[in-house]
C-alpha cells in the first residue's frame, strides 16, 4: 500500500518530467508559428489536445510549459535548500542565542509577508520574468527549510552520538555537516517535494497574474489566464493545463510521501 | 476457587511464537510476580491476561477470570471487565495519564465512567483514594496537573485509577522501573499495603529479582516465552531448581573480581570547587533570569589507576557534573583540570586522555554509519600524531578486546544487540587509550546477565589499558561491584564519599543510609552452581 503511492507518485513525476525532457528534442508543432484557421480546435487526430486562440498546438504547449514549471519550481527549492538549511543549523547549534533569534525572527517576519506582495514588489523592481519569478518563489522556500532543519537538528543535538562526537572534539560546524544533516536527510527530501509542488503552483499562479514567464515562452499558469474568457466556448483549454498542474503536483506529493516511508529505516525494517 | 486461571496459554505472531504453553493460578490477595529478561514475554503474558494483546497475534489456550472464560468474549464485554475488575499500573507514570486534566478528574472520571455514582459521590471516593494511595492532603493534591507532580507521586495516581473501581486483580507492568530507589521503596509498600487491605490479586512483572524477593508470594521465572519455574518464593530461592534462574540469581548478585591495581599519587583529575548553574525560562518577557544550580560547590580528585563511582538519584547533577568533566558544559565557578590543563582551554592531545560511554545503546551511535566509521571518531583528536597510523589495525584490535570480532566493522549498529552496542561504545572509547573514562549509567539499560558480563568487561579492559574511571549510576548494586571510592550526591553536592566498601556498610550521612536501606535487596541463599 505505501510502496504504492511511491510507484504511482514516481509514474506520475516521470511523465511530466519525460514530457518535459522530450521537448527540447522533438515536440509535434512548432508553438512560434501562429495558423489561426486552425483556432480552438478540439482535441483530434491532428492535435492530439487540441488547438488555442493562435492555432497553436496545445500538447506542444503542454510539454514546453512542463519545461517552464520543473525549472522555476526546482530553482526555487534549491535556493531554499542552499540558502535555508545552513541558515538552520547554525541556528540549531546556537539554540537560544542571539544569531538563533536573528535568524528564525528573520524567518517569521518573511513568513508573516503575503508572497504576493513580495513577488510584486520585486517584479516591479527588477521586472517580470522567469527568473525573477525562481526568486520570488525561492524567498518563500527559505523560512521553510530553516524551520524543518533547526527543529529536526535540536532534537538530535540531545542524542549521545552528538555528546560523543564533541568529546572527539569536533567542531559544531563539523557535527553539523557529519552527524546532523545526515540524519535530516530525509526530512529534507520530503519538505522538497512538497515545496517543489507548491512552487508549481505559486509560478502558474504567478504567471497568471501576469508576473511569471513572458511570451513567447508557453507556461501552464499563463495557459490558465488566457483560456479564462474563452472557457464557456472552449473549456478544453482550461481543463488540460489545468489537469497537468493536478497530476504534476499529485505525483510529487505522492512520491514525497512514499519517499518518506521508504528512507526511514524503521519503517522500511519493519516491512522486510 | 482462584481468581484468575491461565491455562497452557499460547501466542504467535506471524509464525514466530512468542508464548508457550503458559500456565498459572492466582488467588485472592496474593502477589505472583513474572520475571525474566527483555524479550522473555512476561510483558505479552500480562497484556494476554486483559486480552490488550497485539492485533496481529495469535491467542491460544483459556484464561479464567471468576470462572469466566475471558478469551471467547466480545470486545464490549471485555471492556466492562477492564479497568473495573481488572486494573492496570504501567512502567511510565507520565505516559499513562493525560496530561491537560487534573489528577483529581482523572480519578473521577474513571469512577463516573464503570460505576453509577453520580458526581457528588465519585468526588468523595476520589478524595478518600488520593488519601489511601498516600497524596494528603487531597483537596491540594486533586487541583493539581500531572506535570506538577514528581514521578513517584505520578505513579501513586496510576496506582490510585487502578484501585478506584475496587479491582479484583491488578496487573503491575515495571511499576517501579522508572523510578528512584527511595521512590520505589515507597511504591512497592503501598502496593503490597492495598494488596492486603482490598485483598486484590496482584500479578507482578519485573526485570529485577530483588523486587520480586521482597513482594512477591509465588514467583513464575520466564525465558523465550515459557515458564521455567514457577514456585512458592521461599521455596523457589532456596532450591532453583531451572538452570536459567540460578544464572539470573548469579548474574543480579554478581561481584566483578576487581584486579588489584596500583593507585598513583598525581591526580588525574581535579575539580575545584565546581558550580554549574542554568538560566530558568523567565516568566515574564523583560523580568531577570532565575537560574537552577545544577552542581553546586563540588570538589574531588581522581588518581591515575582509581576506581570511583558516583552514586546518586535523578536530578542530583550527576549529569551534569559528567557533562562539565567532558567540557561540554560551561562552568559557572570553579575549575576542572585533567592532566593538569584546564578541560575548556585544553589542547587535543589533553582532551584525548577522558573518554566516555554512554547509558543508552540505540542513542550513542549514528545510526546511518558503520561500525568501523564510529568507532574512529575520537582518533579526530589526534589526526595528525604518529598515533593515528594503522588505524584500521587499532579497529580490529579493539574490537576483539571488548569481545567482537574484525569483521563487525562493516556492520551498521541496528545489526547488534543491546549489550553488543555497549561493547562498541566502550571500543569506541579506549580506542585512543585514554586515561580516564567516564561510564555514565553505561549499564543500566542492559538485562541482569548481559550487565554482569560488561561489568566484568570493563574491569578487565580497566586493568588491561591502565584506565581510571569514574562511574556513574544510581544503582548501588552496580557501584559495589566495580569500584574501590565512591562517591554520594544529592541536590547538587557531594554529601559522602569514602571507600565504596565503607560507604556501603557504615553509611554516615542520613540520605547516605535511607538510599542504602531503600535498595531492595536479594535475600542470602547459598548458590550451588
Amino acid at each position: 500500500m505505501r510502496s504504492g503511492s511511491l510507484i504511482f507518485g514516481f509514474l506520475l513525476s516521470a511523465l511530466v518530467v519525460i514530457a518535459a525532457g522530450v521537448s527540447f528534442l522533438w515536440v509535434p508543432f512548432d508553438i512560434t508559428q501562429l495558423s489561426i484557421p486552425d483556432k480552438l480546435q478540439p482535441p483530434n487526430e491532428m492535435h492530439l489536445l487540441g488547438t488555442d486562440h493562435f492555432g497553436r498546438d496545445i500538447l506542444s504547449m503542454i510539454m514546453i510549459g512542463a519545461r517552464t514549471s520543473l525549472a522555476v519550481a526546482l530553482l526555487a527549492v534549491g535556493i531554499g535548500v542552499f540558502i535555508g538549511v545552513p541558515l538552520g543549523l547554525i541556528a540549531a547549534t546556537r539554540k537560544n542565542s542571539v544569531i538563533d533569534e536573528v535568524i528564525m525572527r528573520t524567518n517569521d517576519l518573511i513568513f508573516a509577508f503575503p508572497s504576493l506582495v513580495i513577488a510584486i514588489l520585486i517584479t516591479a523592481l527588477f521586472g517580470p520574468g522567469a527568473m525573477n519569478a525562481i526568486i520570488a518563489i525561492g524567498i518563500f522556500n527559505i523560512p521553510v527549510f530553516a524551520r524543518v532543519s533547526r527543529g529536526a537538528a535540536l532534537s538530535l543535538w540531545q542524542k549521545e552520538f552528538i555528546l560523543a562526537a564533541r568529546v572527539s572534539g569536533k567542531s559544531d560546524l563539523r557535527i553539523s555537516a557529519e552527524h546532523i544533516f545526515p540524519n535530516i536527510a530525509n526530512l529534507l527530501i520530503v519538505q522538497g517535494t512538497i515545496q517543489f509542488s507548491l512552487g508549481i503552483l505559486a509560478e502558474a499562479g504567478l504567471s497568471y497574474v501576469g508576473l511569471g514567464t513572458q511570451p513567447p515562452i508557453p507556461s501552464w499558469g499563463r495557459m490558465l489566464a488566457d483560456a479564462q474568457t474563452m472557457v464557456s466556448f472552449a473549456p478544453h483549454l482550461a481543463i488540460i493545463p489545468g489537469t497537468a498542474i493536478i497530476i504534476t503536483v499529485l505525483g510529487l506529493n505522492l512520491l514525497g510521501d512514499g519517499l518518506r516511508d521508504f528512507l526511514d529505516p524503521r519503517v522500511r525494517k519493519s516491512r522486510e | 476457587m482462584s481468581i484468575l486461571t491461565v491455562k497452557n496459554l499460547k501466542l504467535k505472531i506471524g509464525a514466530e511464537s512468542i508464548l508457550e504453553s503458559i500456565s498459572f493460578r492466582l488467588d485472592q490477595g496474593r502477589i505472583l510476580a513474572i520475571t525474566g529478561e527483555s524479550g522473555s514475554g512476561k510483558s505479552m503474558t500480562a497484556l494476554s491476561i486483559i486480552q490488550l494483546q497485539p492485533k496481529n497475534a495469535k491467542l491460544e489456550g483459556e484464561i479464567f477470570f471468576n470462572d469466566q472464560e475471558i478469551t471467547k468474549k466480545n470486545e464490549f464485554e471485555l471492556c466492562k471487565i477492564r479497568g473495573a475488575k481488572i486494573g492496570m499500573i504501567f512502567q511510565e507514570p507520565m505516559t499513562a495519564l493525560n496530561p491537560v486534566k487534573t489528577v483529581g478528574d482523572q480519578i473521577r472520571e474513571t469512577i463516573i465512567l464503570h460505576t453509577t455514582k453520580n458526581k457528588r459521590s465519585a468526588e468523595k471516593e476520589t478524595f478518600k483514594i488520593l488519601e489511601r494511595v498516600g497524596l494528603s492532603p487531597a483537596t491540594e493534591f486533586k487541583k493539581r496537573y500531572p506535570h506538577e507532580l514528581s514521578g513517584g507521586q505520578r505513579q501513586r495516581v496510576v496506582i490510585g485509577i487502578a484501585i478506584a473501581l475496587k479491582p479484583a486483580i491488578i496487573i503491575a507492568d515495571e511499576p517501579t522501573t522508572a523510578l528512584d530507589v527511595t521512590t520505589q521503596a515507597q511504591i512497592l509498600a503501598l502496593l503490597k499495603k492495598l494488596v492486603t487491605e482490598d485483598n486484590i490479586a496482584m500479578v507482578l512483572i519485573t526485570h529485577d529479582l530483588a523486587v520480586v524477593a521482597d513482594m512477591a508470594d509465588e514467583i513464575a521465572v520466564m525465558q523465550n516465552g515459557v515458564i521455567v519455574e514457577i514456585d512458592e518464593t521461599p521455596n523457589l530461592f532456596q532450591n532453583m531448581k531451572h538452570p536459567y534462574t540460578r544464572s539470573l540469581f548469579a548474574a543480579s548478585k554478581h561481584l566483578v573480581d576487581l584486579p588489584v591495581t596500583k593507585v598513583e599519587s598525581d591526580a588525574l583529575l581535579t575539580i575545584k570547587n565546581v558550580t554549574c548553574r542554568y538560566r530558568l525560562a523567565r516568566t515574564k518577557i523583560f523580568s531577570k533570569s532565575d537560574y537552577f544550580t545544577a552542581v553546586s560547590n563540588v570538589s574531588f580528585d581522581i588518581k591515575n589507576g582509581e576506581r570511583v563511582g558516583l552514586v546518586g538519584e535523578s536530578g542530583c547533577g550527576k549529569s551534569t557534573l559528567t557533562r562539565a568533566i567532558l567540557g561540554l558544559e560551561p562552568i559557572y565557578e570553579g575549575e576542572i583540570n585533567v592532566d593538569s590543563q584546564n578541560i575548556l582551554k585544553a589542547t587535543s592531545s589533553t582532551r584525548k586522555n577522558i573518554q566516555v560511554v554512554f547509558q543508552d545503546p540505540y542513542g550513542s551511535f549514528n545510526p546511518r554509519h558503520k561500525v568501523s566509521t564510529l568507532i574512529k571518531e575520537p582518533f579526530y583528536l589526534i589526526k595528525d600524531s604518529p598515533e593515528s597510523k594503522n588505524i584500521e589495525s587499532k579497529i580490529d584490535k579493539v574490537l576483539e578486546d571488548v569481545g567482537l570480532s574484525a569483521t563487525d566493522k562493516k556492520k551498521f549498529i541496528h545489526e547488534f544487540s543491546g549489550g553488543q552496542r555497549q561493547r562498541i561504545a566502550i571500543a569506541r572509547a579506549l580506542i585512543i587509550k585514554p586515561k580516564l573514562v567516564l561510564f555514565d549509567e553505561a549499564v543500566s539499560a542492559l538485562d541482569v546477565t548481559v550487565r554482569a558480563q560488561i561489568l566484568d568487561l570493563i574491569a578487565e579492559l580497566a586493568a588491561e589499558y591502565g584506565l581510571s574511571y569514574l562511574f556513574i549510576s544510581h544503582d548501588l548494586s552496580v557501584i559495589r561491584s566495580i569500584t574501590d571510592r565512591c562517591l554520594v550526591m544529592k541536590d547538587g553536592k557531594i554529601i559522602e564519599q569514602g571507600s565504596t566498601k565503607k560507604i556501603l556498610e557504615q553509611p554516615q550521612n542520613a540520605y547516605t543510609q535511607t538510599l542504602i536501606n531503600a535498595a531492595p535487596k536479594l535475600p542470602n541463599f547459598q548458590l550451588e552452581l
